[in-house]
């Protein structure tokens, strides 16, 4: 990095200690999970992430496999613990919470999986289901009743379809089903893993536009967590790109579609395949095979494919670095050593 | 090389006479060193095609007229063991679904060495074992030698959708007859495989058949494109036709549906940057 101008504050705070401010819901500080496979067998699936979530905000997570975005959802709500690090969730520190503590935050942070089986007992209706996830609230009837007519209201599932069990539905009515079934526990976060990867073209604009209108009504945030590029992009306010366990660019996300920095986003992006056939396949620019996440060296995760690696990146240990200089606190990261020569377009 | 003439599939109705359509009259051809895709929306009959061409029909959905031909063979009529000789040899299937293609039991390299020793029992255990990790390395999984020894629940999906792509190649079929090959796999991955695909085609004169939700995958991949609207075909055109101006107002929607989420997104996230 250059010397002459002062190093910019990443937002998300590094320093293990205080509570982030108002706006921000979730901090997430230099979290990891490992999976030691055997004595000499470490996996990283994340590796020291710094993310954050405003209120009322939806950040994208993309990445292939490996990239540990999943991982990082699951870790993010306690459906797996981490391994090292902190989870921040209303001015509290949720990871470090007993386990009888965190029962009473938990409803407050859902997820909707990629297969609506996941989150639809086919032995219910769907009114049955909702009535089934809200009994832990203990909610009076008419409470408890009036809650489900506005989620169903909300997601717009009719009468006839909450009567029905899943498999009479589509996959995108079961998707709304999904969702109506996190809404119900009145939740500040949704972590939505891969929701609308099984839909076609027609199913995805529907749950996007229904997420949307979801977030105005209710100023639920989301962490969209997806391999496909156009849905993350339609939803996202920032957007979180990960490569073996870390974040290597985060942006808002039309500087990241429009202007990426990262040698992984820029290839990530050249693999879309666009719906014209004189748009001409760009050259993607990764070579080689991504490597094996288990005992991964030290130094650039990108090193072995990256096509504007020096001698020095093998050993550089990845860290995220302001993109922009001067004015307000970097709001587009990027963990590159040789940012400087991509940005003076050197590299 | 596969030609589908006036293939009709369906149930029979109450009357027990009839029947009700599924795929209805279905004419189409693809030749060798061509890539014909096969578009539609859910439930419109596509992935019953790839099933009828791999004789997977079961009851009560059955052929009731038409003709599956395979360079002149008709695949429907055949008998199961001719049938046998074919599937994994001639003409391979790409079925999607990933690990539900694939024996639980079994670790996936064995899979992909029984697929060719059934074909080939001339060859060793060695050779097999060895093509069947060149194979998984050339569809992109990382540790191939370590991967041949997992069993499909320790894989993840995206892998063995994977492996279920490297035993169709496994005994370097003519045709390839695939449905959502791709789907749930990386974006680079997909080109890899998909580059894979097309230089089967140019190189050694491979046909394939790619069913597919994905224009984008049919505008750099294939030559031609068949719209499948509720069992029939609507319009089948070349694709550089295709995308220019498409005749049935089926395939009007489909494109119009793909154009407007990209227009959205980049919509959305303008929209965002200037919050």
């Amino acid at each position: 990095m250059t010397t002459d101008t002062p190093i910019q504050e990443v937002p998300a705070a590094t320093a293990e200690s205080g509570a982030p401010g108002d706006d921000v819901l979730i901090d997430v500080r230099n979290l990891s999970k490992h999976f030691q496979i055997s004595r000499r067998e470490n996996l990283v699936a994340v590796g020291g992430v710094d993310l954050s979530i405003g209120r009322g905000e939806t950040v994208g997570l993309v990445g292939e496999s490996g990239s540990g975005k999943t991982t990082l959802g699951r870790v993010m709500l306690r459906l797996t613990e981490p391994t090292d690090g902190e989870i921040w969730y209303g001015g509290e520190r949720i990871s470090h919470m007993s386990g009888k503590e965190f029962r009473t935050v938990r409803p407050k942070l859902q997820m909707v999986f990629q297969d609506p089986s996941n989150s639809l007992n086919p032995r219910m209706t769907i009114r049955t289901a909702l009535r089934d996830a809200v009994r832990i609230l203990k909610l009076p009837k008419d409470e408890r009743e009036q809650r489900i007519a506005e989620v169903l209201d909300a997601v717009q599932v009719s009468d006839v379809l909450a009567d029905s069990h899943p498999e009479a539905l589509t996959g995108s009515q079961q998707q709304r089903c999904a969702v109506a079934r996190s809404l119900v526990m009145q939740p500040d976060l949704i972590v939505l893993d891969e929701a609308v990867s099984n839909l076609d073209v027609g199913g995805r604009l529907e749950i996007i536009e229904l997420l949307q209108d979801v977030q105005e009504r209710f100023g639920v945030s989301y962490l969209f967590i997806s391999h496909d590029l156009t849905a993350v992009r339609s939803i996202s306010h920032r957007v979180a790109v990960m490569y073996l366990g870390l974040v290597v660019e985060f942006a808002p996300t039309d500087t990241i579609f429009e202007s990426p920095v990262h040698p992984y986003t820029r290839s990530l992006l050249s693999a879309v395949l666009y719906p014209d056939p004189d748009a001409g396949l760009p050259e993607y620019v990764l070579s080689g095979e991504i490597p094996s996440p288990i005992n991964l060296p030290p130094g650039c995760n990108l090193y072995s494919r990256c096509p504007v690696r020096e001698d020095a990146c093998e050993s550089w240990d990845a860290e995220l670095f302001p993109v922009e200089r001067g004015g307000a606190a970097a709001k587009h990261t990027a963990a590159c050593r040789r940012l400087d020569d991509i940005l003076a377009g050197r590299a | 090389m596969l030609e589908i003439k006036n293939l009709t599939v369906g149930v029979p109705d109450d009357s027990g006479i009839g029947f009700e359509a599924m795929l209805d009259d279905i004419s189409l051809s693809v030749d060798a060193g061509q890539s014909v895709g096969v578009v539609g929306e859910a439930g419109s009959g596509k992935s019953l095609l790839v099933h009828a061409i791999g004789g997977l029909l079961r009851a009560p959905v059955v052929p009731f007229g038409g003709e599956v031909l395979f360079e002149g063979r008709d695949m429907i009529s055949m008998s199961a063991d001719d049938r046998r000789l074919i599937l994994g040899e001639e003409l391979s299937l790409v079925l999607p679904g990933g690990r539900v293609r694939l024996n639980p039991l079994e670790k996936v390299g064995r899979q992909i060495m029984r697929v060719q020793r059934d074909h080939h029992d001339e060859l060793s255990k060695v050779e097999a074992h060895q093509r069947a990790v060149q194979l998984l390395d050339r569809v992109g999984i990382p540790d191939p030698e370590l991967r041949a020894e997992a069993y499909p629940h320790e894989l993840s999906g995206g892998m063995a959708q994977r492996t279920v792509v490297a035993m169709a190649l496994a005994n370097s079929p003519r045709f390839l007859v695939a449905d959502e090959p791709t789907t749930g796999i990386d974006v680079t991955i997909q080109r890899q495989i998909l580059e894979d695909f097309a230089s089967l085609i140019r190189e050694d004169n491979v046909g394939l058949l790619i069913v597919t939700r994905d224009l984008g995958i049919v505008a750099h991949f294939c030559d031609r494109v068949a719209v499948v609207s509720e069992g029939r075909i609507v319009e089948n055109a070349e694709v550089r036709e295709f995308f220019k101006e498409q005749k049935h107002p089926v395939s009007r929607e489909l494109m119009r549906a793909t154009v407007l989420e990209r227009e959205k997104a980049a919509e959305w996230s303008a929209a965002a940057a200037s919050d």
